[in-house]
């Protein structure tokens, strides 16, 4: 990992890639998070993000990993222990179900799967730090357009889910879809009333920060 | 002395049975002997043991004896120690008396018994002659002096048991008062002794009848949740229990149960917690019930002056180990008919349950998927240890289709009787069925998504614009309803194009439009082009079995004879419907029939928006990498141009300066070469027609004076004076008159 000028290494947003499903569902997200955190934050950034798998020790070296797909999700066993390792080292992994149903093989596998490396996934306070981190969310996580769209489970999630020690976020999952919601070319922000990426930017500060 | 008188020398034993009896009473010696030493031996090792226990009582619980020789002796059980040592001590008394011992021959025997029975010497004289060869008569003489009854029987029966008993009576009787005491010491609490001392210190008087209650000894019952099967145990006064967690404990002692109190502390990183424990009263004393904790935990038991621990180390109950061993590795299949084995491994540390095959089928692509979880090949265990999962899996019956996903798992329960209790599982296999389209195909490189061409009007625009030109088309002149119609027919052939584009690179991945081969021409890309629309062709045949697509103007239907033609003309047929269509509203455009272009318009907008929701492909493979612009995204960029001063530019020459200018030097070429100045006149008034109209004009009076051979100098002045119109100055001049 490089190292700037100011000797601070710039954040460098990594996808998690795990065998079982469709990891890469979303190409244009990462591109699209860190034009976000370049455009409101003074975070040194990297301009490009990186794939990264997840049996891989090469995961230990990225702070926030993030983590999607349609297809269910079965951690090899070096997964679950690069896994294991990663939360223990101070990670924080976001894992968005792009299909947005509770009742899909994304959502029952990957719960399933942190319950048993991790910890069970509890309700995040829509008051946690997570939602002012940098942008102010008084509702908490932000709705996207995608949850009432005619798939998925039709429903808008008021809560994330997390796995938490002392207070802090190990594991955040998001039945939202932003996976979809950011999946485009930063370019189209232009034609965009609010941009829906600002979450985005504090999940980023928040694993940074804390 | 008459024969009567005494008895005759046939009541006498013989001097074979003379030396008999002596060597049956050698062996009752030796006896009498062995038993004094075992008696001795058993003597030490029990004073050894009195020792070692009033040790215990006497030293305080907390640093007893026996604890001191545990950490000493470490790893050494801590009951074992002392018989240990006993044992030791009795071997060493046994050495010593062997070591001592001296043998009893048959003649020591003799003079044992001549001590107690006095013969003059006549039985030791028969032993010792038994191997020299005596006359048989001095023998017998002999015999009948030893005066040995005939009748069988130790001799000196009576003599030998005064002997044993007075051997053997000192060693008894300290092995008796030995085990006394011992019992006696056993009813004595640990540290009994200390704290009878520690109360007279602090009761004046030396009273100890109010004195607290004595955590001594205590004994602790182990029952194993039923589910596992393993015995009940019992544990002596141990400090550590190890049980599988969920295991019921009770410990019990002697004591008085009110005086007691017992909290139990939960130790570990992610719990720490305590809760007070319940001390009963008992048939002979105090016990308390508790369960091994998950995690591991310290049970205090305290009275008002004194306390233990007990600590609890729970032993997990382990999730079974389960082990896909078929299919080994992860796969992607060509057909979706036939059938694998599924074969598993499972394992348990105290009994297995049940083993499943699980079964994730997902369907689906893009943003619709369907799955479902199907169990497979259940089998029940009888809590054996291990065991093997077996299934036949069959595709055809499983409904698998192309591009489906299977997720395939073993799953084992134990008999833990939780419900939440975790599953043992294997690791996941993924097997896929291959699409027809990747047949041909052995690493899938995903192109990157085609850069949408912005200029390009959408179908629906479009149709909004020819649906304003007909409603204005009553209200404008014909030329310009053409005029119109004709620049969206040019906009309705580009989408045209763009949809055959797609077609195209479907259909044979090359993305060049409209270059449709004829029938019989050798190229074949499953369509061909008739009358400018595109029919699925079949081969060589020429016949065209899709309805409409022969009769010129009939829209092709996506679900015409679907099932008689290829997948790719399938999936394509949305496309080609919008593209047919376009092409009749592109005619009609032409023609500047704005009425006739609805229709086929609408036909070519519900095309597009079917193939739109018909299917999306979306290839696994490299994700195309977006490279953000960090600079232009903060507003931080540089010019990167010159760094050097800028300076002002100069002033855009004036045109009428430059037309002076030039005018002034094609009068001059005039007078030097007449040809020459006249064609800088021309160019100079093509070039003014637009900007100086009136110079233009002056100077067109020029050139035809100059045809004409004569003189253009007035002209020449009037045209300059076009072109720098004089000024009127302020005020009169000075020759006029005002």
């Amino acid at each position: 990992m490089e190292r700037t000028m100011t000797g601070v290494s710039p954040f460098v947003f990594a996808t998690a890639q795990y065998e079982s499903g469709d990891w890469d569902s979303a190409p244009s997200l990462p591109g699209n998070l860190i034009d976000s955190v370049a455009r409101y934050t003074s975070l040194a950034v990297a301009p490009q993000g990186i794939a990264v798998p997840l049996a891989s020790d090469d995961a230990l070296r990225y702070p926030l990993l993030f983590l999607t797909g349609h297809l269910p999700v079965r951690f090899t066993p070096q997964e679950g222990r690069v896994l294991q390792r990663y939360i223990a080292r101070g990670g924080l992994l976001f894992i968005d179900d792009h299909n947005h149903d509770v009742d899909g093989a994304f959502h029952k596998t990957a719960t399933e799967e942190i319950r048993r490396l991790i910890a069970p996934l509890t309700p995040l306070p829509n008051k946690h730090a997570l939602y002012s981190a940098f942008f102010t969310f008084e509702d908490g996580p932000p709705t996207t357009s995608h949850e009432l769209n005619g798939w998925g489970d039709n429903l808008v999630h008021e809560q994330l889910l997390a796995v938490r020690a002392n207070d802090r976020i190990q594991v955040l999952y998001s039945n939202k879809d932003y996976s979809s919601e950011w999946n485009f070319h930063p370019d189209n922000k232009r034609f965009m009333g609010v941009d829906p990426t600002r979450f985005g930017v504090n999940l980023v500060v928040y694993a940074l920060t804390h | 002395m008459s024969a009567t008188s005494r008895p005759g020398i046939d009541s006498f034993a013989s001097p074979s049975e003379v030396r008999d009896r002596v060597g049956q009473l050698r062996v009752r010696l030796m006896w009498v002997r062995v038993g004094r030493t075992l008696l001795s031996s058993m003597a030490a090792g029990l004073l050894t043991l009195l020792v070692l226990r009033v040790a215990l009582r006497v030293l305080p619980s907390g640093a007893s004896a026996e604890r001191v020789a545990t950490s000493v002796v470490s790893g050494f059980p801590t009951l074992t120690l002392p018989y240990v040592l006993a044992a030791i001590a009795a071997g060493l008394v046994w050495w010593w008396h062997a070591a001592r011992w001296e043998a009893i021959t048959a003649v020591r025997a003799a003079l044992w018994y001549e001590e107690h029975h006095p013969a003059n010497h006549a039985v030791v004289t028969l032993v010792e002659a038994a191997r020299e060869r005596l006359a048989p008569e001095v023998e017998r003489r002999l015999a009948a002096a030893a005066a040995l009854p005939a009748s069988p029987g130790l001799p000196a029966g009576d003599a030998l048991q005064r002997a044993m008993w007075h051997t053997w009576r000192t060693p008894l009787a300290m092995v008796a008062a030995l085990t006394a005491a011992l019992l006696l010491v056993a009813r004595v609490p640990e540290g009994t002794v200390a704290r009878l001392l520690t109360a007279a210190q602090s009761v004046p008087g030396g009273n100890v009848a109010g004195s607290p209650a004595a955590l001594g000894a205590w004994s602790i019952e182990v029952v194993p949740p039923a589910y596992s099967g393993l015995p009940a145990r019992t544990l002596g006064d141990s400090s550590t229990v190890e049980a599988l967690a969920g295991s019921r404990i009770r410990l019990f002692g002697r004591g008085r149960a009110q005086e007691l109190s017992a909290m139990l502390t939960i130790r570990s990183d992610s719990v720490r917690a305590s809760s007070s424990l319940t001390v009963d009263a008992a048939s002979d004393g105090w016990q308390l019930r508790t369960a091994m904790p998950s995690h591991p935990a310290v049970v205090r038991l305290a009275s008002s002056s004194d306390s233990r621990l007990l600590v609890l180390v729970p032993r997990a109950d382990s999730l079974p180990q389960v082990r896909l061993t078929a299919p080994l590795r992860d796969s992607v299949y060509r057909d979706t008919t036939g059938s694998i084995t599924l074969t598993a491994e499972v394992r348990d540390d105290l009994g297995l349950a049940s083993a499943v095959f699980e079964l994730i089928l997902t369907s689906g692509s893009g943003e619709r998927y369907s799955a479902k979880t199907i169990a497979l090949g259940a089998r029940r265990f009888q809590s054996e240890r291990s065991g093997v999962l077996t299934y036949r899996l069959s595709f055809d019956q499983l409904g698998v289709a192309p591009g489906d996903v299977m997720h395939l798992r073993a799953v084992a329960r134990d008999a833990h009787p939780a419900a939440a209790r975790e599953a043992g599982v294997s690791e996941t296999r993924s097997l896929r069925f291959a699409r027809a389209e990747e047949y041909d195909s052995v690493a899938v490189e995903a192109a990157p998504p085609p850069v949408v061409d912005s200029s390009l009007l959408s179908q629906r625009m479009l149709l909004d614009l020819t649906e304003k030109l007909e409603a204005r088309r009553p209200r404008i002149a014909r030329e310009l309803l053409v005029s119109e119609a004709r620049k969206l027919a040019l906009e309705q052939a580009r989408i045209r194009r763009a949809v055959s584009a797609v077609v195209y690179q479907r259909l044979s991945g090359d993305g060049q439009s409209e270059h449709v081969h004829y029938e019989g021409d050798g190229h074949d890309h499953g369509i061909t082009l008739q009358d400018g629309k595109l029919v699925p062709s079949f081969g060589g045949s020429g016949q065209n079995v899709m309805p409409g697509a022969t009769v010129p103007g009939a829209p092709v239907r996506a679900n015409d004879n679907a099932t008689d033609e290829s997948p790719i003309i399938a999936v394509n047929r949305p496309l080609l419907e919008a593209y047919n269509a376009m092409w009749d509203a592109g005619r009609a455009l032409e023609l500047g029939d704005t009425r006739a272009a609805i229709a086929p318009m609408r036909l070519a907008l519900a095309a597009i928006q079917r193939a739109r929701a018909a299917e999306r492909v979306y290839l696994r493979g490299r994700v195309r990498a977006v490279v953000v612009d960090l600079a232009r995204v903060r507003l931080v960029g540089r010019d990167t141009g010159s760094s050097a001063r800028r300076v002002p530019g100069e002033a855009v020459p004036d045109p009428v300066r430059i037309a002076d200018a030039r005018l002034l030097r094609a009068a001059e070429e005039l007078q030097v070469d007449p040809v020459a100045g006249r064609d800088s006149l021309m160019v100079l008034r093509l070039d003014a027609i637009t900007a100086a109209p009136a110079f233009a004009r002056a100077l067109e009076v020029v050139l035809v004076a100059l045809a004409k051979g004569g003189d253009a100098t007035d002209a020449l002045v009037r045209a300059r004076r076009t072109l720098t119109q004089p000024r009127a100055e302020g005020g009169v001049s000075a020759w006029s008159v005002p």
